[in-house]
């Protein structure tokens, strides 16, 4: 019986050989969470345990401290290649949540983002988002371009038909790539299970509790949990009422706030 | 919004059954989905508790559709604008349901939606009937390979669960579908707003004997999955790159259909360069030893060739088609109309070539949003596809222009149609053709002629075949002649050898040498190989299709071998020669043979009578014919 996750994990391959093979020039947005971790496994799986392209994370400066000596022993110890985007000019402004959340997301991710995309001339950006995770992200494509000012029209997406995808990208405009579109958070933590990942501790409980989706420290808040194991986080996801993001206060910031914040290059 | 926080128990199960649910625009398709989802109690509370706030600031009762309709823009209009799909699990059976536009303005966004899906559930509002975006919807449906829809007849509570109105609605429905050449074995009356009948047999419709809903899906669900397994497919799988890592040349892709193992010989198409694989990897496997229908595999070779992205892999036996011209079935959703002079690209698999577009037959008379058609693709250069009805074959594929999609189809059977020899001679040289013979129909007083072309492998039974065929015809005191290529190789064909184009011009030679005996009343047996489907066509336009009955004499390759009468294999092996249909050269099975014969399991004799019964048929239609004159 072939099993459900090898089915993920083929179409999640194809998706990544095809986007390489199209536009190398291109670049894997890490968080570091569960779901880019995931995806850059698949890339590794991809390429024969390689990773052939550079990542990139966006550092707002309000991450949990924890979250950035993870990255560094995690980069150093796969000897991978990191970019680190950040929006110097906002940062020493002083922008901070309280300047209003949804203002502080697009000054120190989307701009920081936008930036370094340009600075590297990135061409194709993968991003390990999913349906299930979000209304706005539910609808997206796998390949889904920005226009040249970086915004998303989700109005007019074009056709993506079967498996062929929409991989041929004017000069001055990127497409973001979502391998693992078509994951639910549950088969992410049923494939860390099946594969051995390594994932950032703080997911697992420490006293009562821990992250289910982690962001800035201001902006997140954890959940109250015993799951210390993978196994134990599985058997909580069955049994929970909440959503995935409910700790994330951006998504709250405005009623369809993650819709304007993607509209203009966010994640 | 698509949600799917305990969507599935466990994860040791196969592929997800996808429904996509389609409809004309308000008839209720993402207000059903929302419905779903309620009722399995799938999504977390503090979304439902968005959605209720959301609804309570437009003085609305909870709208399920807002949980699909994430854009605020569609929840303000009531409108779906893009798909999305949600993941449900009902009876252990995983199903992703995608949600789609019924608007035709979002047409493009339908087509993406439900090209992913198996089945077809067709929503229509009891009060509105059928429409011009349902009928499109259908229609695309069928396009796009799927073979049965399910309908769901919505808004009952609107006519007091009137028995009538969905009986005359349903009868309508279900004769327009069977037009389209798609099936429909249920047709519920439901309620979506308030689930009647869709989880649960309504109290409300005591009327309706059928199951709800979702247990019909379940089951048919269940069905489908029983006849995929069943089915045997050719290896085909579509090569995405090359790598170069650890100073290994890898071969990436993905198989579609089929199997393939370690040291299988390969054939790649179009470029018909030939392999054998020495290992198929799965990082973090060294060694897979196997790859199936599905798989992202990379392989390494015994030898090095080049090849790039875009060709089809295959069994040197079972290659697919490859041409420069092809028939499709396409449907236009670009946002500009089509243009005869444009340049478009076509895509099959991982081939991309630059094409210009012949309008064979469309429905309306421009080619725009919405509109479907029959076209002649010619292309730049040769591509490798299928022309096969079934999904597991490579037969799909899209039209660009620069950077947008703007069609989707499927290939159709079409026969190439070639520049023929007698115009050239006739208009190049002054040659003018006498007449004033007999004709054939006086010739065919005694009995019709036919031509019986034998294609397969060298030593997959075609000349003892003829033999045994010349001799029962004879017997039955028949006009008959049997071409055997080998012999004609001697005489009338001797200056051929065995390249792609003297391998067409043998096959032209022996088709005219068969239509003067054919003309002359004969049944004419033809024994050759004749690997390229584009040749047989030739075969078949210089005889005339009705004359030409083409008998695919099939055998594995691995009984030929062991056969070997004219211990071709083994030479090959041995380095000795090349060029062997099968082995080094391609041989395109047959796609719409008149007889398909398989020589490892039949007798002679059996194969005899099947084709004496074939001719018998063609002959009697003749007589019948003569005898009413």
């Amino acid at each position: 019986m072939r099993n459900y996750l090898n089915y993920l994990e083929n179409q999640s391959i194809f998706i990544i050989r095809e986007a390489y093979s199209k536009i190398r020039n291109s670049a894997i947005l890490w968080s570091m969470g569960k779901d880019s971790t995931v995806m850059l496994h698949l890339v590794r799986k991809a390429f024969m345990g390689h990773c052939p392209l550079p990542l990139v994370h966006i550092d707002t400066g309000y991450k949990i401290p924890e979250m950035i000596e993870w990255r560094d022993a995690y980069v150093k110890k796969h000897n991978l290649r990191l970019i680190i985007g950040q929006n110097n000019k906002a940062r020493s402004a002083g922008m901070s949540p309280e300047k209003g959340r949804l203002i502080c997301c697009g000054a120190l991710k989307t701009t920081a983002l936008i930036e370094t995309i340009r600075a590297h001339k990135i061409q194709g950006l993968f991003v390990g988002i999913r349906r299930d995770e979000e209304g706005s992200r539910s609808k997206e494509r796998i390949v889904s371009p920005r226009t040249n000012s970086n915004t998303w029209s989700y109005k007019n997406q074009p056709a993506e038909i079967w498996e062929y995808y929409n991989l041929h990208v004017p000069p001055n405009i990127h497409v973001r790539i979502h391998p693992i579109l078509h994951w639910n958070e549950i088969d992410i933590w049923h494939y860390i299970r099946k594969e051995k990942l390594e994932i950032m501790p703080l997911y697992f409980s420490r006293n009562g509790r821990r992250y289910r989706s982690l962001g800035c420290a201001p902006c997140t808040a954890d959940i109250r949990s015993n799951a210390c194991t993978v196994d134990g986080i599985i058997a909580e996801l069955y049994a929970t009422k909440a959503s995935e993001r409910a700790g994330r206060a951006q998504d709250k910031a405005d009623t369809h706030a993650m819709q304007k914040l993607r509209s203009f290059g966010y994640m | 919004m698509a949600t799917g926080t305990a969507s599935h128990k466990a994860t040791g199960d196969v592929e997800p059954f996808q429904v996509v649910i389609a409809g004309s625009v308000d008839h209720g398709k993402s207000t059903l989905l929302g419905r779903i989802l309620l009722d399995c109690k799938q999504i977390p509370n503090d979304i439902i508790q968005n959605v209720r706030q959301l609804c309570t600031k437009q003085n609305l009762p909870i709208q399920p559709s807002f949980f699909l309709d994430a854009f605020k823009e569609e929840q303000e209009q009531n409108i779906t604008i893009d798909t999305t799909c949600v993941c449900f699990k009902y009876a252990e059976k995983r199903f992703v349901f995608i949600d789609v536009p019924g608007h035709l303005d979002f047409l493009k966004n339908m087509t993406t939606g439900a090209s992913k899906a198996e089945l077809g559930l067709l929503l229509i509002d009891v009060n509105e009937g059928f429409r011009t975006q349902t009928l499109r919807h259908i229609k695309m449906l069928a396009l796009l390979g799927l073979h049965e829809i399910i309908v769901a007849i919505n808004k009952l509570d609107t006519v007091n669960y009137r028995k009538r109105d969905f009986i005359h609605l349903a009868e309508q429905v279900k004769m327009i579908i069977h037009k389209e050449g798609l099936r429909c074995d249920a047709i519920i009356p439901i309620v979506a707003l308030t689930g009647e009948n869709v989880f649960n047999v309504s109290s409300y419709m005591s009327w309706f004997h059928g199951k709800a809903l979702i247990p019909t899906l379940a089951t048919t669900a269940a069905k489908r999955a029983r006849t995929c397994t069943n089915l045997p497919a050719n290896f085909r799988m579509i090569l995405q790159d090359i790598y170069f890592f650890d100073n290994i040349r890898r071969f990436a892709g993905r198989v579609i259909s089929g199997r393939v193992k370690n040291g299988d010989r390969i054939l790649f198409s179009p470029s018909g360069k030939m392999a054998k694989i020495l290992k198929i990897e799965r990082w973090t496997k060294k060694n897979a030893g196997i790859a199936q229908a599905g798989d992202s595999v990379a392989f390494q070779l015994e030898e090095q060739i080049f090849v790039e992205r875009g060709e089809i892999v295959s069994a040197p036996d079972e290659s697919p088609t490859t041409e420069t011209i092809l028939g499709a079935k396409i449907a236009w959703f670009g946002n500009a109309p089509f243009q005869a002079q444009t340049t478009y690209i076509l895509k099959i698999g991982t081939a991309e070539v630059h094409c210009h577009i012949e309008l064979l037959k469309a429905d309306t008379q421009k080619l725009t949003n919405g509109s479907f058609a029959n076209i002649l693709i010619h292309c730049a250069r040769p591509i490798a596809f299928d022309v096969a009805p079934d999904a597991s074959s490579i037969n799909r594929l899209v039209i660009c222009s620069t950077h947008e999609t703007v069609a989707a189809g499927v290939t159709s059977p079409y026969i190439t149609r070639r520049k023929t020899t007698k115009k050239f001679l006739t208009s190049d040289y002054n040659i003018k053709q006498e007449s004033g013979y007999i004709t054939r129909s006086e010739h065919e007083k005694i009995h019709r002629g036919a031509v019986i072309w034998l294609t397969g492998l060298s030593g997959a039974g075609k000349s003892s075949l003829a033999r045994a065929l010349e001799r029962s015809f004879h017997n039955q005191g028949r006009k008959v002649i049997a071409l055997d290529a080998d012999n004609l190789r001697a005489d009338l064909c001797a200056d051929l050898r065995f390249s792609p184009q003297d391998r067409a011009e043998n096959v032209r030679r022996i088709a005219h040498v068969a239509k003067l005996f054919l003309n002359t009343g004969f049944i004419v047996i033809v024994a050759c190989i004749s690997p390229y489907s584009a040749d047989r066509e030739t075969a078949r336009t210089i005889i005339g299709a009705n004359d030409y009955f083409e008998i695919f004499v099939y055998c594995p390759l691995e009984t030929c071998r062991q056969r070997d009468p004219k211990k071709l294999y083994a030479r090959a092996a041995a380095g000795q020669i090349r060029d062997i249909s099968g082995i080094s050269a391609p041989y395109q099975i047959p796609r719409n043979p008149a007889l398909r014969l398989d020589t490892s399991t039949q007798t002679i004799s059996e194969e005899v009578e099947r084709i004496n019964r074939l001719i018998r048929l063609h002959t009697k239609n003749h007589e019948l014919k003569l005898s009413r004159k």
